[in-house]
């Protein structure tokens, strides 16, 4: 880039690979291209496109970043939102080897959260990481135990739904730790969790992030919320605001009184859930398995029996293990709330995005991507300030003030009910000219798409809502029928703006 | 020998007053402990033993199996002769035995106020199964099976709740280690037992109590179903513990100037639901903290019962009133022990309260949460069998009140009313909420005198029969037997009402249907001539004996019956989701589900009678017609999530619902958290 030219339009190419996120967005000044960004590249787990094949995807991405005369792709920025496979699978070093290999990157932008030197942050992803792996061994039991689970109902007039609700429930519960790619993992042990040699556990999606933060070597920046981007790193014409992820004890300070106790940023609710962990990690011990200490065990251990003497006694002969009450058995029941503690966890990391407000400069117009940010993320927004040079003075700019000039808006977490808060986010987006990007599959998740959600933002975008791979939301509609809140005079302009391709969405900010 | 000996009235056992975590909090210091008294049972003998027991009784069994941990822990020996002399186990939080004790007396004590409330034994919801089908059957049978036990898992949980399954009929507690808002409460990472909150034992209880009552009150059918279904819950936990006046007598002794404004026993309540998150949230609704640390009663939302869908809140409204209702009908009693205590001046002088005084004001307000508990209680037999209403529950203490009271000479049925009008709460088909109309029609003139006197003869048959009879079991098979057969009640009320060209009468009365010949019934959706009818089916749901002496000392002899009937109906629904119209109806037993159409519901109607057995004549119906339009379409657009209301996400509610009932995720801590929005 030269430090001459200055930003005046951005192309937002949104990729259709199905349900994951990979925008490649470029700088123009007039018609040179001076700087180029990819935000995050992943596909939900186990799944792909017959449409838009992630190698083809790959390809136009290498051309597309190749310079005329050159070889090698040139990316300027690498963005990786949050440790989530649908965010950044295609960068696993062993399944995905050859996908980034000959790229050359400016530089890798990452969150606080990935810091490998940020106490905070390893606290946090030990915690997170921990829960993942609980989450799977809880899985993997409820999955073996499914069985077990319909005989003991059958010929109880619930007996039916119970089953059906298991399997529902195991799929739901599948589905969510696709997200951190351990249900791929090895089967080694009973509990199916595979250690490395270190006894340290890992999973798919963590060994993804640990390749980005190698291609970045030493030119990794983690950013904090509150901060905007050093201009030294930008070309003219755009700044870069951070929003999120915010830092749990700002969060505290700065709110003492809003008692947000539903959706406490990245914790874990300890009191809930630690000892279900805990006695997860338990279980895995006692059959003989590597794992963490037994924990959590409520009363000493001289107290209490096993199974098999507790058999042999005959109170508990008579009750527990009386076989025509065998449905009145409890060996699960306490895995059930794995459904919640998954969401719990989903939304946790979630809320690790790196959130970008990206300004051009002159028009003050504002493309917001959020990763997957949550209602926490969201609502920590607005305790910033981001101050700004302006010839000579320095003027603040608020969430507030970066939401009402946002123009594009890459929709959080594909579009769910929990992810684009209302009052304090989406409704404070009033630019005439907002357009909304979500990249989505249809059937991929219960309640994604939220159908009010879409609705809202249709109208706000006045129809310019763009869908990456649903087939229920076709983009040659778009091209096709005029929205009927949209002008012909802004329906022209917007379908100049706008390119379908079979890979891709691309739209123009001008 | 000394067999001669009779056995002790009451087994008193040791718990705590208040959940454990809270004993360390100054405020509730000298009150954690209390002696339970519980009627006396012979509880299961250990083999080879001459004196021990087994924490398994009439009504329950304590099987103490921690899945987590895959430890059994040695069930109590509550007859050892050791704790029999010493109220049993001293309260401890690290013994697992003193747990179950725990949860046995407070069960216990939550069903002998069920009992005495009723006048009748109480009895689990059945289980029901399917025969195996057999060729040529078109369906398979259902079969009805008595559960003598509750089953008792005091830990089968490792998370801050505690729910009834319906599917097993077991309660199942669960433990965690606390890190609550407020470190000064708890100390840090200690293990908190749901298992010895008086409050959530009560509460699950009372779950189970209400299943084994109403099973269809598990249906949501209604914004106000599980909302009522928590709510009566939290409604005898909370006036249960409040019934012991060692609870209240530190709190009044502590805070004298606040009487006043009785703002103590709300925060008392809030209090107790504060260790275990979950369960403060039904209590919030009757005050809450200002920012000066202050507790202040929250004032009523008259909208709120309009505007409010989600269950959680909506109990809430249901709590509020009923402790509003509590608090005046206290506060109008304790005022004549304030006059004496003042000579007439109702101010207090300086210092201290005399503890006579704190006692007669705690035993006030015991005995007026003794009088609430019971009322509450009881008007569960003035309650419709299914899509139960506030209202329509409001109506029901009203309606068993008078008949308890026929004067109300303390006020306190003014008392409900003006706290449920004061909450907004409103009452549909009814010309005022004075209470003459609020009472259910006395005497419903549908049935001529002869037929009720045949039904009567045979409802008193019924009670000689069963009224003396102490074995639940016993009690269970004679009733159904009296319900069931040539000659049973089902087959009787066909012959005498429905088959007697009077059948218009018997179908207002009840709010039944019979359309008449097989085509026309099926029409309407109802089964034709299922197992002993010849006409459109029913069921007769509960047969109750009501056996009650009033204060004034006569004796209420009642028998309550419930009929219902069930038919699917389909809709038509507007592309926009504007307009609802029923469109059709489908038998639901003999219509596989993808035949049902892409908008359906299975509804229910019928009613609940009350038959006097001293006047021989039918007292009360308290009605759901089983072809209200409008409940028809209410209950498919709550279904259907058009009133509002939680959202699905990926865990269908439904989901979780048919895992382990509807109960299982209600309390648990981390309910709900995936917040919407702040504002």
């Amino acid at each position: 880039m030269t430090n001459k030219a200055s930003v005046n339009s951005v192309k937002v190419r949104m990729y259709r690979q199905g349900f994951g996120d990979c925008f490649l967005l470029s700088f123009y000044q007039d018609d040179n291209r001076i700087f180029t960004m990819l935000i995050d590249c992943g596909i939900k787990y186990n799944t792909k496109s017959d449409e838009a094949p992630i190698e083809k995807i790959v390809e136009d991405l290498k051309q597309t970043l190749t310079p005329e005369g050159e070889t090698t792709p040139q990316l300027d920025v690498l963005v990786a939102t949050h440790e989530h496979w649908d965010h950044i699978s295609f960068f696993h070093p062993t399944r995905f080897p050859d996908f980034f290999a000959d790229f050359q990157i400016g530089q890798v932008w990452l969150a606080w959260t990935e810091d490998p030197d940020d106490d905070e942050a390893k606290q946090i992803n030990s915690r997170l990481r921990d829960g993942a792996v609980a989450l799977q061994m809880a899985a993997s039991r409820l999955n073996d135990t499914e069985g077990q689970e319909t005989q003991q109902t059958q010929g109880f007039y619930f007996g039916e739904k119970v089953a059906g609700a298991r399997q529902d429930f195991n799929t739901s519960l599948n589905d969510v730790l696709g997200f951190y790619g351990v249900t791929s993992l090895k089967k080694i042990s009973d509990s199916g969790i595979k250690y490395n040699p270190d006894g340290s556990i890992s999973s798919l999606t963590q060994q993804s992030m640990e390749r980005i933060i190698e291609l970045g070597g030493d030119r990794i920046r983690y950013f904090n919320p509150g901060t905007t981007v050093d201009s030294s790193l930008l070309p003219l014409g755009i700044r870069v605001h951070v929003l999120g992820p915010p830092r749990s004890s700002l969060i505290n300070k700065s709110n003492p009184s809003r008692g947000h106790a539903h959706e406490t940023y990245l914790s874990i609710d300890h009191s809930g859930m630690t000892s279900f962990i805990d006695g997860l990690f338990g279980m895995a011990q006692d059959k003989g398995e590597r794992g963490h200490s037994s924990r959590g065990a409520p009363f000493g251990s001289d107290v209490g029996v096993t199974a098999d003497e507790a058999a042999s006694e005959p109170y508990f002969a008579n009750t527990y293990f009386r076989e025509d009450e065998a449905y009145r058995r409890i060996e699960n029941n306490w895995l059930d709330i794995a459904g919640q503690f998954a969401l719990q966890l989903d939304g946790a990391i979630n809320n690790t995005s790196l959130v970008l407000a990206i300004e051009l400069t002159d028009s003050g117009k504002v493309l917001l991507f959020p990763g997957d940010a949550q209602v926490g993320s969201w609502l920590s927004w607005h305790d910033h300030e981001w101050e700004v040079r302006e010839g000579c003075g320095v003027r603040k700019r608020s969430a507030a003030d970066l939401l009402n000039n946002t123009v594009l808006y890459k929709v959080s977490h594909h579009g769910s009910h929990n992810a684009t808060i209302r009052d304090k986010g989406l409704e404070m987006m009033t630019h005439a000219e907002l357009v909304a990007m979500i990249p989505e599959k249809e059937d991929s998740y219960n309640g994604i798409l939220y159908e009010p959600l879409m609705e809202r933002l249709k109208q706000l975008c006045k129809g310019r809502v763009m869908v990456s791979a649903d087939s229920n939301c076709p983009p040659e509609d778009l091209m096709n029928d005029r929205p009927a809140l949209l002008s012909e005079c802004e329906w022209n302009t917007f379908k100049d703006n706008l390119k379908v391709d079979r890979l891709y969405l691309e739209y123009t900010v001008r | 020998m000394t067999s001669n000996i009779a056995p002790p009235v009451v087994r008193k056992l040791r718990g705590y007053a208040i959940d454990p975590s809270l004993s360390t909090a100054l405020l509730t210091m000298n009150v954690n402990e209390l002696v339970y008294r519980v009627e006396w049972e012979e509880l299961d003998s250990r083999p080879g033993s001459s004196q021990g027991s087994f924490p398994a009784g009439e009504y329950l069994e304590i099987v103490d199996y921690d899945p987590a941990t895959g430890q059994f822990y040695e069930a109590v020996d509550l007859d050892h002769p050791h704790l029999l002399a010493q109220d049993g186990h001293a309260p401890s939080v690290s013994n697992p035995q003193f747990h179950q004790q725990m949860v046995y007396a407070v069960v216990m004590t939550t069903i002998k106020n069920f009992e005495q409330a009723l006048g009748r034994k109480v009895q689990w919801a059945e289980n029901i199964r399917y025969s195996e089908q057999q060729d040529g059957e078109e369906r398979s049978e259902v079969i009805f099976e008595f559960v003598p036990r509750l089953r008792i898992y005091p830990h089968g949980l490792r998370q801050a709740n505690a729910f009834y399954d319906p599917n097993k009929k077991a309660l199942l507690f669960g433990y965690f280690s606390a890190s609550p808002a407020d470190p000064r409460l708890q100390l840090p990472a200690e293990t908190v037992f749901t298992c010895l909150s008086h409050d959530i034992i009560a509460h699950e209880t009372t779950h189970a109590l209400l299943d084994g009552f109403h099973r269809r009150y598990i249906d949501a059918t209604h914004p106000d179903t599980r909302a009522f279904h928590e709510a009566f819950a939290d409604i005898v936990a909370l006036f249960q513990h409040f019934s012991f006046p060692d609870v209240l007598k530190h709190q009044i002794a502590q805070t004298r100037g606040d009487l006043k404004q009785q703002n103590l026993l709300g925060q008392l309540a809030q209090q107790f639901g504060k260790a275990v998150g979950g369960y403060g949230s039904l209590r919030d609704a009757i005050g809450g903290y200002d920012k000066d640390n202050n507790w202040r009663p929250h004032t009523p939302d008259p909208k709120a019962y309009r505007t409010v869908m989600d269950f959680h809140t909506r109990g809430s409204i249901l709590v509020a009133a009923v402790f509003d209702a509590f608090l005046s009908i206290y506060q109008h009693r304790v005022r004549r022990v304030m006059r004496i205590a003042t000579g007439g001046t109702g101010l207090l002088p300086e210092g201290e309260l005399h503890p006579d005084l704190v006692d007669e004001m705690a035993e006030t307000a015991a005995k007026t949460a003794g009088d609430v508990l019971r009322i509450c209680i009881r008007a569960l037999d003035y309650c419709p069998p299914m899509d139960i209403t506030f209202g329509d529950y409001l109506r029901a203490i009203i309606t068993a009140d008078f008949d308890m009271v026929a004067e109300d000479s303390r006020g306190y049925r003014v008392a409900f009313v003006e706290a449920f009008q004061k909450w907004g709460i409103s009452v549909v088909g009814i010309k005022s909420m004075a209470v003459e109309d609020l009472l259910h029609e006395l005497h419903p003139d549908k049935l001529s005198s002869d037929q009720q006197k045949q039904l009567g003869a045979f409802l008193r048959k019924l009670k000689e029969s069963v009224g003396y009879l102490t074995d639940r079991k016993q009690i269970y098979e004679k009733t159904k037997s009296f319900i069931r057969g040539r000659l049973g009640l089902h087959k009787r009320i066909e012959a005498k009402f429905v088959a007697s060209g009077k059948e218009d009468n018997f179908a207002e009365l009840t709010g039944l249907m019979f359309p008449g010949a097989q085509e026309a019934t099926e029409k309407q959706g109802l089964e034709f001539a299922y197992l002993t009818t010849q006409t459109a089916s029913y069921a007769v749901g509960n047969v109750w004996l009501a056996n009650r002496v009033t204060p004034d000392g006569r004796i209420v002899n009642h028998v309550v019956v419930t009929l219902i009937q069930k038919r699917g109906i389909r809709f038509d629904v507007t592309s926009n989701s504007v307009t609802v119209r029923e469109d059709g109806f489908f038998v639901p037993d003999k219509t596989p589900r993808h035949k049902r159409g892409a908008h359906h519901i299975i509804f229910r109607g019928g009613c609940t009678l009350i038959f006097d057995l001293n006047t021989m004549r039918l007292r009360y119906s308290i009605k759901k017609d089983i072809d209200d339009r409008e409940r028809m379409i209410r209950q498919f657009k709550y279904e259907q999530g058009m009133l509002g209301g939680d959202s699905d996400t990926y865990f269908a509610s439904a989901t979780m619902n048919a895992l382990a009932g509807p109960f299982a995720f209600m309390h648990s801590h981390t309910a709900g958290s995936e917040a919407q929005d702040d504002q």
